[in-house]
């Protein structure tokens, strides 16, 4: 009888330490919920509309979402030729390559990229006439897309991707390092002064708009099941990128407005997976947005 | 029959609490594809052209706008400003409405050629039409540079004379008089506070419009008659009626927000 005790008591508290499966659904896990300070944060309401995914499905989507390969292949974008019959690979461009020098603003708001990978048809005869690539890479600013004696087309339609190693580990050797992505701290660089992206070649004043008061502290709100806050600036990113990349087409404008604002949606480009997922820095480092939570 | 009401009653509350989801401000993050520059501005009319058999005609604001006032389609002409507004037929442009006020030969291609149809009722969806594009950029090619929409800054554009805008058609509009009050710049203040005031300027909308596209149909004539939110804006009504789709995105929020905030 004494057996049957101990082991009823001792599967009694397996089961009860295992309160994460029963508090599943319950929002109001009050020990569990991180304290948001209204000092420090401006902290949004949100209202979900369905309860939170289990934390199997969780972890099986966080394991898409993370980003393990080489560091030089992080922020790479491919762009095709538009009619397909291109003998060339396609081109490829490298985030970090033009990060040094030039602000978000300059290619995706000035000159017209797409922020969709495929979004901009850019044909040869752009590039010749000054449009897109060809605004920078036209000999003066930059190389030419026409072949000289020394480079070929490969230099941008590159067939070898190992290639890239070698450059970005020149172009990177001072630059101030972190763990994730593609391994260069960004913000830092930028704040200390190692890097002077130019905001604008149109000769554009930015932000075009003074960022209002209340957008100065950072954002705070809890996701579905409250036990795991967002935290997001707008400071940090207006060092980077003007209003309109965002505004209003990936984020409403109205308080509160961006709706259904959940994890899966980072994996297809939505919201903060616009950029966060292969351009920026990935969501390895969840500790940036998620205080608390342990990075991948 | 007690539970058959209540189970009605319960499935005609959920389905408007359904259809109530769709009409807050709210966004699902579906980033829009940002349009070329030369395809921005463009309408596609499909009204009839797939039933009689045609490509659904491609129209694209940018030929016309260098040319023409907005005042003179849309309230002359009477095109609709929005979509499906306009019933136009290939009979109406025969007789010299719509389409055919301009389209007749004299002032701009006919349409009575047949040669001509495949102009307009482009078989190249939009955003391929490489004949287009080369058009585009010929005809803006020493317009000044803008930010967003078609990449042309058509205001100043149009203040240093590069363009020469057409507002009337002597064989179409009717004589009326010319409007000379400059109502003069308005100021809104809006509801975020720290958020720059907003600059409505009469005369650089006037150039384009005239009075009659904005009032009294979008904008009361009362001063401070007019209350609406940007939401408001991006679901196109009030200022978003034009700018969203055709003027200039509403993108660039330091064009209207531009009163400098005083320290």
């Amino acid at each position: 009888m004494s057996i049957l005790k101990t082991l009823i008591i001792l599967s009694l508290l397996l089961i009860s330490g295992c309160s994460n499966l029963t508090s599943r659904y319950n929002p109001q896990g009050e020990r569990d919920q991180p304290h948001l300070s209204e000092n420090r944060f401006v902290v949004i309401h949100k209202e979900y509309k369905s309860p939170p995914i289990s934390r199997y499905r969780l972890n099986q989507l966080l394991n898409m979402a993370m980003y393990y390969g080489p560091y030089y292949l992080y922020g790479i974008e491919p762009i095709r030729s538009i009619n397909f019959t291109s003998e060339l690979p396609p081109a490829t461009f490298p985030h970090w390559a033009h990060r040094i020098r030039y602000k978000c603003n300059v290619c995706h708001l000035e000159l017209g990229f797409s922020l969709f990978t495929g979004g901009t048809l850019i044909t040869r005869g752009d590039n010749l006439a000054g449009r897109y690539c060809g605004r920078c890479h036209n000999g003066e600013t930059s190389f030419t897309v026409k072949t000289t004696g020394e480079r070929t087309c490969e230099r941008c339609h590159i067939r070898d991707l190992g290639l890239l190693k070698g450059d970005f580990d020149t172009l990177m050797a001072k630059m101030p390092r972190r763990k994730y992505g593609d391994t260069v701290d960004w913000n830092l660089a930028l704040t200390k002064g190692l890097i002077a992206p130019v905001d604008t070649i149109q000769g554009i004043e930015y932000p075009s708009l003074p960022l209002p008061e209340r957008l100065k502290k950072p954002f705070a709100w809890y996701t579905r099941n409250r036990r795991v806050t967002v935290v997001f600036s707008h400071v940090k990113h207006v060092q980077w990128m003007d209003c309109a990349i965002c505004h209003p087409e990936i984020f409403e404008i109205k308080r509160a407005g961006t709706m259904e604002f959940d994890k899966q949606k980072m994996l297809y480009g939505m919201f903060c997976g616009r950029c966060h997922m292969h351009t920026a820095f990935p969501m390895n480092n969840c500790s940036r947005c998620h205080p608390g939570v342990l990075d991948r | 029959m007690k539970s058959n009401i209540i189970s009605v009653l319960f499935l005609v509350f959920g389905l408007i609490i359904f259809f109530l989801s769709f009409s807050t401000a709210e966004t699902r993050g579906r980033l829009k594809r940002t349009l070329p520059p030369y395809e921005y501005g463009t309408i596609v009319m499909n009204q009839f052209s797939e039933k009689k058999g045609l490509e659904p005609v491609i129209f694209r604001h940018w030929s016309h706008r260098n040319r023409y006032t907005c005042r003179l389609c849309h309230i002359d002409l009477g095109f609709a400003m929005v979509r499906g507004g306009t019933p136009v037929q290939e009979e109406d442009n025969r007789n010299g409405q719509y389409c055919g006020a301009c389209h007749n030969g004299k002032e701009a291609f006919s349409v009575k050629d047949r040669g001509n149809c495949k102009r307009c009722h482009s078989p190249y969806p939009v955003g391929l039409d490489q004949e287009a594009k080369r058009l585009f950029y010929k005809v803006t090619k020493t317009l000044p540079r803008g930010r967003f929409g078609n990449g042309v800054d058509w205001t100043k554009a149009e203040e240093m004379g590069k363009i020469k805008l057409i507002d009337t058609l002597d064989w179409y509009s009717f004589k009326r008089p010319k409007m000379k009050r400059d109502k003069g710049e308005i100021e809104m203040v809006p509801k975020v506070k720290g958020l720059p005031d907003i600059i409505f300027s009469h005369k650089k909308h006037a150039a384009w419009n005239g009075c009659e596209i904005c009032h009294p149909d979008i904008f009361a004539m009362k001063k401070g008659g007019t209350r609406f939110k940007m939401i408001d804006n991006f679901n196109g009504l009030y200022c978003g009626a034009c700018h969203g789709k055709v003027a200039f995105p509403l993108k660039d929020c330091g064009l209207c927000h531009a009163k400098p905030v005083s320290l």
